[in-house]
């Protein structure tokens, strides 16, 4: 019975990263792919209707892990408090800039829910990431089932803190921007060009970020 | 790209849980998550040679599956592990609710995934096809 619901658990759990990785990588590549307000229309309309859809799986998982293995929720919600927020916060303040973002025709409004829609979609990415990082390597919980990380202290830690966690956030990064979500969340246009520029900037931006992360491990 | 990168992640992971990787050889939900993965792989490989684009979406979505599976499977039971002692790691069951609450559980949740599932043929067939800005005006009254 316990298998059973781990694999109803982590089925959610995959129905959800694997929806809303396009949704990181549309909002991550919204200033690269898109360059005049008609492009980034196009970058919100092609998930504008589908992020909150795919939240609905974030929401069934966290329920059903509250309901069949509380113990883990509430280690894992003390332990993890401002990463937790963070995430809470970033999955809010996309929303916002979503809904409101097309609200007031000026440039300055609509700069500056671009530019909140672009940071809490990366950041997303990274913290979803560096829980993938922390089930990986483990937490030091006690025999209490009592553990506190503090996400910006384990950052400062050299080699055994962020590079560690920052390697798996490759998985979730590759995800947002490889080809296949590209396909439908970016190349899902009528605009050729774009489409084309979108899959070029993609590996680009995957280049960069791929190099950082091995000089941040080698160097 | 992505090759070097995961082998750097599969790596560090090794360094880091050298005992997840000698489990994973020994289960069977292991292999076929990496059997997954390697067909996904060439599935996408072939999408991106062929600019198929539904091919490419499908590879690259059963990557991240294959990949997924492959983890969970090797992790269990351990769900949150201890870098302190291994015998503080939480497993999923000493996490888990009662045996009447896991019962319980098979009823409700049906029907939450039914309600899932139905958003899902609703969604999809709303906004079938190509991306619209005249259509798809979410954000911009």
């Amino acid at each position: 019975m316990i298998a059973l619901w781990y694999a109803i658990i982590s089925f959610m759990l995959v129905i959800y990263i694997v929806l809303d990785g396009r949704n990181f990588g549309a909002g991550m590549l919204h200033w690269l792919v898109a360059r005049t307000p008609e492009e980034r229309r196009q970058v919100i309309a092609a998930i504008g209707p589908l992020w909150l859809w795919h939240e609905v799986w974030l929401v069934g998982f966290g329920g059903t892990l509250v309901a069949i293995f509380p113990r883990l929720m509430a280690s894992a919600f003390a332990g993890y408090y401002l990463a937790l927020f963070l995430i809470l916060w970033s999955l809010i303040l996309r929303g916002v800039s979503i809904e409101v973002g097309g609200h007031i025709d000026d440039r300055l409004w609509q700069g500056f829910w671009d530019f909140v829609f672009v940071f809490s979609n990366f950041l997303l990415a990274v913290l979803f990431g560096v829980a993938a990082g922390n089930v990986a390597r483990g937490v030091p919980i006690d025999g209490d089932g009592n553990f506190l990380h503090a996400i910006l202290h384990e950052f400062q830690r050299p080699r055994t803190g962020w590079v560690d966690r920052l390697v798996h956030d490759i998985h979730l990064y590759l995800r947002s921007c490889d080809p296949g979500s590209s396909r439908w969340g970016l190349s899902h246009f009528e605009d050729r060009r774009l489409r084309t520029r979108s899959q070029l900037e993609i590996y680009e931006v995957s280049l960069g970020y791929g190099g950082s992360v091995v000089s941040c491990h080698f160097g | 790209m992505a090759v070097p990168l995961f082998l750097v992640i599969s790596v560090e992971s090794h360094a880091v849980r050298p005992n997840v990787f000698e489990r994973a050889i020994h289960s069977p939900f292991c292999w076929f998550g990496i059997t997954v993965t390697v067909i996904a792989a060439c599935t996408l490989i072939s999408g991106i040679s062929a600019h198929h684009e539904l091919r490419t979406f499908l590879g690259s979505n059963f990557i991240l599956i294959g990949l997924l599976t492959t983890g969970g499977a090797a992790i269990f039971p351990v769900m949150l592990y201890s870098t302190l002692d291994a015998e503080n790691s939480m497993t999923a069951h000493s996490a888990a609710a009662t045996e009447n609450s896991l019962r319980l559980a098979l009823i409700w949740w049906p029907l939450g995934l039914a309600l899932a599932v139905v958003y899902f043929i609703f969604i999809s067939r709303r906004y079938a096809g190509k991306v619209s800005v005249r259509r798809d005006t979410q954000g911009y009254y």
